[in-house]
């Protein structure tokens, strides 16, 4: 039996291991080249080597090798995340009668139930009110859809992680793609609907693309930071949905932001709200957004991005001791 | 060429329940442990080389660190200190039936199964029609798996697993199930990737299946290579202290 070491030590050691994995060991990858093409997602050729290197010496070198090795191998398993969408959305929606077809129809039906159910309840004094419901509400259920899916990703596929050498930034990635296609038949849902609810469109229709790029963004970051939290700790599969439904409250999707200014320092102080700019601007404002709304809006996603690379890139290989 | 040096594995068990949320913040706060995470090095500073041609067989208890030890060289386990170099591709059939999907289809999982694997779709693709064949089930192609039997589900997992051309073989007690014929065909198979693949590396309890394959055996138990050498001398030494003095002599030698 191997002699264990006091438990002082041992938490010595861990606290003396804070820097992200790859920072402390740069990888190098002695494979010979491969006689068939291989990604390196499943390549477990690597070494952990200790030794200083170069890349070691310097921070921004250090950095740039790990987000470059992290592009390559979300490039390199493009395929398994295509896999994966395609089987999810299949096992969804095959086997019903209509087929894909509901991936239009249920955020048509949808739309059309919360349209009527809201305009009538909550009336907000504001003209087209389904129309500015819409662009909230379908940024919103991409964030709350893959939120709750990414943040249980490691849990859900463990029989796999476990048994195979797989890239584990695949599975929230997959789930982020899966909930992506999810809202782009729901933007085709609401453009049928809107054309039926006399909505005009204007240049500032561009405004949503933009918008769907900071919403990635952020979405994975604070996936990423779910995703840790959850497997770390089980509680927060729980928590989840909890904030999710405080934070739909606290964001403008049912009502405009000006119809409450007793919440503003509380939207102010949310992100999504910020996000939520660009598709209220282009689809139903007609406006341009304020220079301070472009600011914060990329400041925010970019740092949760940030904030949710450095804790996979911490817990890393940490994971698959946790699931 | 697999190089394992220095290698050290830790293993922390948090007893049933995984450190609540609270407990973390309370052991941040106060520099210390309140509920004691029982940790354990399972090996410690092992060294090993494997070089190319060699057919090398595991054997020891079970809790050895048989499996682990395949893990880290696959890449599933990175080892909490030192270096593992392997030269090669892999192809681990360390537990069939890792990556199938219920829901799915014969030939859909067959695709999922090699893409995971890192094949390209279409490679599989092309691949689908062989490796139905061999498992015999053509006309079962459509169904979702879950619909399988177990057989036929063990079947899938097998033909789609070794329908490689793998440099490094790793295999954990491989040699399972299936029906009679099934398991002719399948030894057949293991037998002609254990000729092809460079090396291979095969734990399992079927002592005599060691003794007929491989051309060196490694004894492992705690984390540590107790012996390391010939398979028949590793083994007899091995029964010897598993079943004490003049038992594991006998079965030894029989």
């Amino acid at each position: 039996m191997a002699d264990k070491p006091s438990n002082g030590k041992a938490l010595r050691n861990r606290y003396a291991r804070r820097q992200p994995e790859c920072l402390a060991s740069y990888r190098t990858v002695t494979q010979e080249e491969p006689t068939m093409s291989q990604p390196s997602s499943t390549d477990p050729a690597f070494t952990t080597d200790t030794d200083r290197s170069i890349a070691q010496q310097f921070f921004l070198a250090r950095w740039f090798h790990c987000i470059r090795d992290d592009l390559r191998q979300l490039v390199a398993g493009r395929h398994v995340i295509h896999e994966f969408v395609s089987a999810t959305l299949r096992v969804r929606y095959q086997r019903g009668f209509l087929g894909f077809f509901w991936t239009l129809l249920h955020p048509l039906l949808m739309l059309t139930v919360l349209s009527v159910v809201f305009s009538r309840i909550l009336r907000f004094e504001i003209d087209h009110y389904p129309v500015f419901l819409f662009s909230g509400l379908i940024p919103w259920q991409f964030f709350s859809a893959s939120l709750s899916n990414s943040s249980m990703s490691l849990l859900t596929n463990q029989g796999l992680i476990r048994k195979i050498s797989v890239y584990l930034l695949l599975f929230p990635v997959s789930d982020l793609m899966v909930a992506v296609v999810n809202m782009v038949f729901a933007m085709i849902a609401m453009f049928i609907l809107l054309i039926f609810l006399g909505a005009h469109v204007s240049v500032h229709l561009i405004l949503v693309p933009v918008g769907l790029i900071f919403l990635f963004i952020f979405t994975l970051g604070v996936s990423l930071i779910a995703m840790t939290l959850t497997t770390f700790f089980r509680d927060f599969e729980h928590l989840i949905s909890v904030l999710l439904q405080a934070l739909f409250f606290t964001t403008p999707i049912f009502y405009p932001a000006s119809a409450v200014p007793q919440l503003a320092p509380l939207l102010n102080a949310n992100p999504l709200s910020w996000i939520l700019v660009f598709f209220h601007d282009g689809l139903y404002n007609h406006a341009w957004p304020s220079a301070q709304t472009w600011v914060i809006t990329s400041a925010a996603s970019l740092s949760m991005l940030l904030v949710g690379y450095l804790l996979y890139k911490r817990y890393e290989h940490e994971y698959i001791f946790r699931l | 060429m697999i190089d394992v040096a220095g290698v050290s594995m830790r293993f922390r068990s948090y007893g049933d329940t995984l450190p609540s949320l609270k407990q973390i913040v309370l052991n941040k706060l106060h520099r210390r442990q309140y509920k004691k995470t029982t940790e354990f090095w399972l090996y410690r500073d092992l060294n090993l080389t494997i070089r190319q041609g060699s057919r090398v067989g595991i054997v020891g208890p079970n809790g050895a660190g048989k499996s682990t030890l395949l893990k880290m060289i696959s890449g599933i386990y990175r080892p909490t200190k030192g270096t593992i170099r392997v030269r090669g591709r892999i192809a681990p059939l360390i537990e069939l039936g890792a990556g199938m999907l219920p829901e799915l289809s014969g030939s859909e999982n067959i695709i999922i199964n090699g893409v995971l694997m890192g094949f390209s779709p279409r490679q599989m693709r092309k691949k689908i029609q062989r490796i139905l064949e061999f498992a015999g089930l053509q006309e079962f192609w459509d169904m979702p798996i879950k619909y399988y039997s177990s057989g036929m589900l063990m079947r899938l997992a097998f033909s789609t697993a070794t329908d490689i051309d793998p440099e490094i073989l790793l295999i954990d007690e491989v040699f399972a199930s299936g029906d009679a014929e099934f398991m002719e065909k399948a030894k057949t198979r293991m037998g002609n990737l254990m000729d092809e693949s460079h090396i291979v590396v095969m734990v399992s309890h079927q002592l005599d299946l060691i003794k007929q394959l491989c051309t060196r055996a490694l004894w492992i138990d705690h984390g540590r290579i107790v012996a390391d050498g010939e398979p028949p001398e590793v083994i007899r030494q091995y029964l010897e202290v598993a079943m004490g003095g003049e038992a594991g002599s006998r079965a030894a030698s029989s």
